[in-house]
């Protein structure tokens, strides 16, 4: 495995390891999309087996499949997710420009910043499917809500950092208009940040749709989500079915990590020289 | 002059938090009168069918729901000002008591479980950032991205399959056993049922605190004065003693104050699957039974919570640092 | 001195190299070699300057001597000390104790330890606190100065706090790395004097500059660096006329200092003295700048440029004239007082009359821009001027950090001669570069300012290269009226 590792240089394990990840999300997302709802049927002589070849991840107290419940699960995190994280990313970029624009601006964007960062996130959430009704339209509305105060101060601080650039100022002296500065030293430069940001932004929205849903304040008790799966093993803790929380819960997990895994890859190919190294 | 920055310092603070309430009190406000959940039917629940609609009308009355927006925010916010946070739906009692005793039970949970992810935390971290590029600085930064990326609910589910289910050692749920009374509760019962929550709480806790001290620590080694330090033949963890542990514990520290948020969303988590009766499980509950009282005094709490936690940090590198304390409070 | 040669030396490098596996944007690994064959050898009691323009690699050689180098570097060639190879076992055994250092940045202090206590970690024995407060005292040093943070000193007595650390170690070798970086005559007397002082006491210096002037004033014998390769190594004496005892690179550098043959005296013809202030001209009326309600930099300042005058300010480091100059070209708000170009005020439209060259090129270029895009810019992509400049048409698909400092400098002086700019001011647009660069430069900027009547205000600490290049000097202790 060494021998391997050391013949490829970083660039080579970096773009590998990208192209892994994306490769997996993919085909999480169309086995999910493959399984009927037939495989979601209720077979009650199946029920409550433990993982077995037939059940990889066993069945649950009805005979369903826990792993195509699982899978169609991850899809549904993962397009919530979606949704969620490229909501959030475009308020973050609206927000974080306008505060660019001049400091009354600036001033009251940190505040709001301020403000919705000083409300735990998961009370937001709360909050906010309480005042939506729940369902998907309130956890996607809820996540994109909350996930944007900390994208929008990073990239309030890039904007800044940029505005006091030598070289903007210089572009200035030399005659350029704002929009024009904006066209070719300011977006160029935002551009990757925003889009390492959304990729980065992924997991914490899929963690925070399981928490809210397990809760009981996010999907629908109709969709197998993998809040609603956790939370109806919980019923069945106490009889050893392990199963039905385990492997959902580690199939989540291991979603949420290639995400992490694959934001922080791209982050170092677009830019090598951020924080962590290695 | 000392006290007068002091004094101006301290207004300033005061000032922001006031705002901030009044802020967060009319956002929340606007979120839950757009709440399309019937307060009255979710307080009835199950026997609505057995109530009236003149009866109903009357405990709309009652709770002066007829009343437009605007006028009961103004309700609601004249009490406020007189420290009345109204009274719960659901436990029907009031609401300032309910969140005095349902944080004390949070508190005794969130603080065992920050003190513990800080200190073990900083521990690992220390060592991963010592050691940077090998295999032990590999296993904890593997460690610590995967407890980023686990739910923590669903860790606390894995905990009690363990150590309750399976191996039976800790009680499945609830601050205190069913059936006894509060009072006759042992110190050491207390403990056995805070136990398992707790260590959920402090595992979770653990990355974010090991992250940043182990990536701190290798920007602070190579920093200028390390590599100075270095040449003048000061190593391992004399140099660790010297000059790294004093340039690092701060920005842990404050960043651990200021993680007071996540630390109560974790809570909610963990109260919810340890059936603990924190402040975390009311505050699902009275989302879940539209308690609105209840819901919106918890917000305003945690608020103030989570901003004495960063005014603790702010207040840290004020007086602890040097370059900030001798230059401008 | 003789005797001194024929002893062993107390260092001594062989066919030393170093590189570093490097990743750009992309992750493209290159190998970066950064020091080539270097041979040198250090003498007990001899002072050996290393000479070289920034980013030549000299920095590197001393983190490579002491054994202190990133992991990512890989070095090639003998280093020996008093005879024994320096294996990194020696190194970490004898450094701080044998060799030590003086380092280049006044970060190097831990900020939040006091300067005392730092004094006195590198003490082994005796009376610590007696030994710190005496070498405080032989630096120049107040004893308060001991119970004071880092922060709270100003940079010369940070660097003063720095050599202490380096007289108390009692190490046989001290490697000085650019320890006098834009200091006034004063402070830099003085370190000259620590230093000389090191060698007398019998100890072996390695001093580390990119400024061949200073190295003249302290060294025995000095070593020319030029991208990472031993030009050559020769006795400081050798360093007169115009350098017949050197070899053809060092001569070049020698020549090309302001106070040497500089540009051939090419350029005499000087303009003459501001004859009718109310005629054209950048007029500066009475211009006044503070930090936030603390003490004026400057105040009522007056100055005023004639088209086609090369104007010289003399000053030191962060006496403000760096914010004058912003101010001047519009970059900063005055708090009161006017900048007339040609009778007119400022207009914010189009290009600015009024252009400032910037000390750092790196950070006056986008970094994520083709050096062709920079300039296309400022419209200056097919201008005579970039030949005269010296810049080569296969840069301009190069990104800046591809480019040393002295090419991207030549870049941010051809967009600053646009045919619309009428003034230039240029703040210590040369200081980071070689000689050789500054020569070259300069002469371009006052060809260009003579044929196109472009007035220069030129600001530097060099009072050498002032006296060559302008017209008229001015002290601008003298014009800041505080």
């Amino acid at each position: 495995m060494k021998g391997i590792t050391k013949k490829f240089n970083l660039r080579q394990r970096t773009i590998a390891k990208i192209i892994l990840a994306i490769l997996f999300l993919i085909a999480i997302i169309v086995s999910g999309l493959l399984i009927g709802n037939d495989k979601l049927s209720i077979q009650l002589d199946l029920k409550n087996s433990a993982p077995s070849l037939a059940h990889l991840f066993g069945t649950d107290w009805l005979g369903r499949d826990m792993l195509a419940r699982t899978l169609k699960g991850l899809t549904i995190s993962l397009g919530v997710g979606l949704l969620a994280a490229i909501l959030s990313s475009l308020i973050a970029l609206a927000f974080s420009l306008l505060a660019s624009w001049n400091k009354t601006m600036d001033a009251m964007i940190t505040w709001l910043i301020d403000m919705f960062l000083s409300v735990p996130h998961l009370v937001l959430l709360i909050l906010i499917s309480f005042a939506v009704g729940g369902g998907f339209t309130g956890v996607v509305i809820g996540l994109s809500l909350t996930h944007w105060p900390s994208l929008t101060r990073l990239l309030r601080g890039e904007v800044l950092q940029i505005k006091s650039a030598e070289y903007v100022g210089i572009s200035r002296r030399l005659g350029k208009s704002r929009w024009w500065i904006a066209r070719h030293h300011l977006i160029p430069h935002l551009l990757p940040q925003l889009f390492v940001g959304m990729v980065l932004l992924f997991p914490h929205a899929i963690l925070h749709e399981a928490a809210i849903t397990f809760l009981g304040f996010g999907l629908s008790t109709e969709q197998p989500a993998i809040g609603i799966i956790l939370s109806e093993s919980m019923r069945y803790l106490s009889t050893g079915m392990w199963w039905l929380a385990f492997f959902p819960g580690l199939s989540l997990l291991i979603m949420v990590g290639i995400f992490d895994i694959l934001g922080k890859n791209i982050r170092k190919l677009i830019d090598p020289f951020h924080g962590q190294k290695g | 002059m000392h006290y007068q920055r002091i004094a101006l310092y301290i207004f300033k603070k005061i000032g922001k938090l006031i705002t901030l309430l009044v802020a967060v009190s009319i956002l929340s406000f606007t979120l839950i009168s757009l709440s399309p959940i019937d307060p009255v039917r979710s307080y009835i629940g199950a026997d609505m069918t057995r109530v009236g609609p003149e009866q109903r009308e009357n405990i709309a009355e009652y709770w002066g729901l007829n009343e437009s927006k605007v006028q009961k925010f103004l309700n609601w916010g004249s009490h406020l000002l007189q420290g009345d946070l109204g009274t719960s739906l659901l436990y029907r009692s009031p609401v300032t008591a309910i969140i005095a005793e349902r944080f004390l039970a949070s508190l005794a949970l969130m603080g065992l479980a920050w003190v513990f992810s800080g200190l073990f935390g900083f521990l690992i971290g220390s060592i991963a950032g010592m050691k940077e590029g090998t295999w032990i600085d590999r296993i904890i930064k593997g460690y610590c991205y995967t407890l980023a990326s686990t739910p923590a609910f669903w860790l606390g589910l894995l905990l009690v399959m363990i150590f309750s289910v399976s191996l039976g050692w800790f009680p499945i749920g609830l601050g205190t056993p069913a059936g006894v009374l509060a009072g006759d509760v042992s110190l050491l019962e207390r403990l056995r049922h805070l136990f398992l929550p707790t260590l959920t709480l402090s595992i979770v806790g653990v990355a974010n605190v090991a992250l940043h001290t182990r990536q701190k620590l290798i920007e602070v080694l190579n920093s200028d004065y390390i590599r100075y330090a270095n040449a003048k033949g000061e190593h391992g963890f004399k140099l660790f003693l010297r000059h790294g542990i004093k340039n690092i514990a701060l920005p842990a520290i404050s960043l651990h104050f200021a993680s007071f948020g996540e630390l109560f969303g974790g809570a909610v988590l963990t109260e919810q699957v340890f059936s603990y009766p924190g402040l975390g499980q009311a505050v699902v509950q009275a989302g879940l039974g539209g308690d609105i009282p209840l819901l919106l005094g918890i917000v305003l709490f945690m608020t103030i919570f989570v901003f004495i936690g960063n005014l603790i940090a702010d207040i840290l590198y004020k007086v602890i640092d040097p370059r900030i304390r001798k230059g401008d409070f | 001195m003789k005797k001194m040669r024929n002893s062993n030396p107390l260092l001594e490098v062989k066919d030393f190299s170093l590189s570093f596996r490097q990743y750009k944007k992309g992750l493209h690994e290159t190998k970066l070699q950064v020091v080539r064959n270097l041979n040198m050898r250090i003498h007990a009691g001899e002072i050996v300057a290393v000479v070289g323009a920034s980013g030549s690699g000299k920095s590197l050689l001393a983190n490579a001597i002491l054994g202190i180098l990133p992991n990512h570097s890989i070095q090639h060639g003998t280093l020996n000390y008093k005879g024994i190879p320096l294996t990194s076992e020696k190194q970490k055994q004898i450094r701080g104790k044998e060799i030590s250092l003086i380092p280049q940045s006044v970060n190097a202090l831990d900020p939040l330890m006091k300067t005392a206590k730092q004094v006195q970690t590198v003490i082994r024995e005796g009376n610590k606190q007696e030994i710190q407060k005496n070498i405080f005292r032989k630096v120049g040093l107040p004893i308060e100065a001991g119970k004071k943070y880092p922060f709270e000193l100003s940079g010369g007595m940070a660097r003063r706090v720095l050599a202490a650390t380096a007289m108390v170690s009692d190490a046989e070798l001290i490697i000085a790395d650019e320890p006098t970086p834009g200091l006034d005559p004063k402070a830099l007397n003085e370190t000259v004097a620590v230093v000389k002082q090191l060698a007398t006491d019998g100890k072996g210096v390695m001093f580390i500059t990119h400024d061949i002037d200073t190295a003249l004033k302290v060294a025995d014998k000095v070593v020319v660096f030029n991208k990472g390769e031993t030009v050559e190594i020769t006795e400081a004496a050798n360093f007169y006329g115009h350098g017949e005892k050197l070899n053809h690179f060092t001569k070049a550098l020698w020549n090309a200092l302001p106070q040497n043959d500089f540009w051939d005296d090419a350029i005499t013809k000087r303009v003459r003295a501001n004859t009718n202030p109310s005629a054209e001209g950048l007029k500066v009326d009475g211009i006044s700048y503070r930090y936030q309600k603390g003490a004026y930099l400057f105040k009522n300042l007056h100055l005023f440029v004639n088209p086609g005058e090369v104007l010289g300010i003399h000053g030191y480091s962060g006496s403000g004239k760096t914010t004058m100059a912003q101010i001047i070209a519009g970059y900063r708000e005055a708090e009161n007082g006017n900048v007339l170009v040609n009778g007119k005020s400022r207009k914010y439209s189009g290009i600015n009359p009024v252009q400032l060259i910037w000390q750092h090129p790196e950070k006056a270029i986008n970094p994520r821009w083709q050096m062709k895009k920079v300039l296309a810019e400022c419209g200056m992509l097919d201008s005579d001027l970039l030949e005269d400049l010296g810049i080569k048409p296969e840069w301009f698909t190069r990104y800046p950090s591809e480019l040393s400092g002295g090419e991207l400098q030549r870049f941010c002086v051809a967009r600053a001669l646009h045919p619309d700019v009428k003034y230039i001011i240029a703040d210590e647009i040369t200081t980071m570069l070689d000689a050789i660069t500054q020569a070259k430069l300069w002469k371009t900027i006052v060809n260009h300012a003579r044929n196109r009547n472009v007035g220069v205000l030129v600001i530097s600490h060099d009072g050498k290269l002032l006296k060559k290049v302008c017209d008229t000097q001015i002290d601008f202790g003298d014009i800041v009226n505080v």
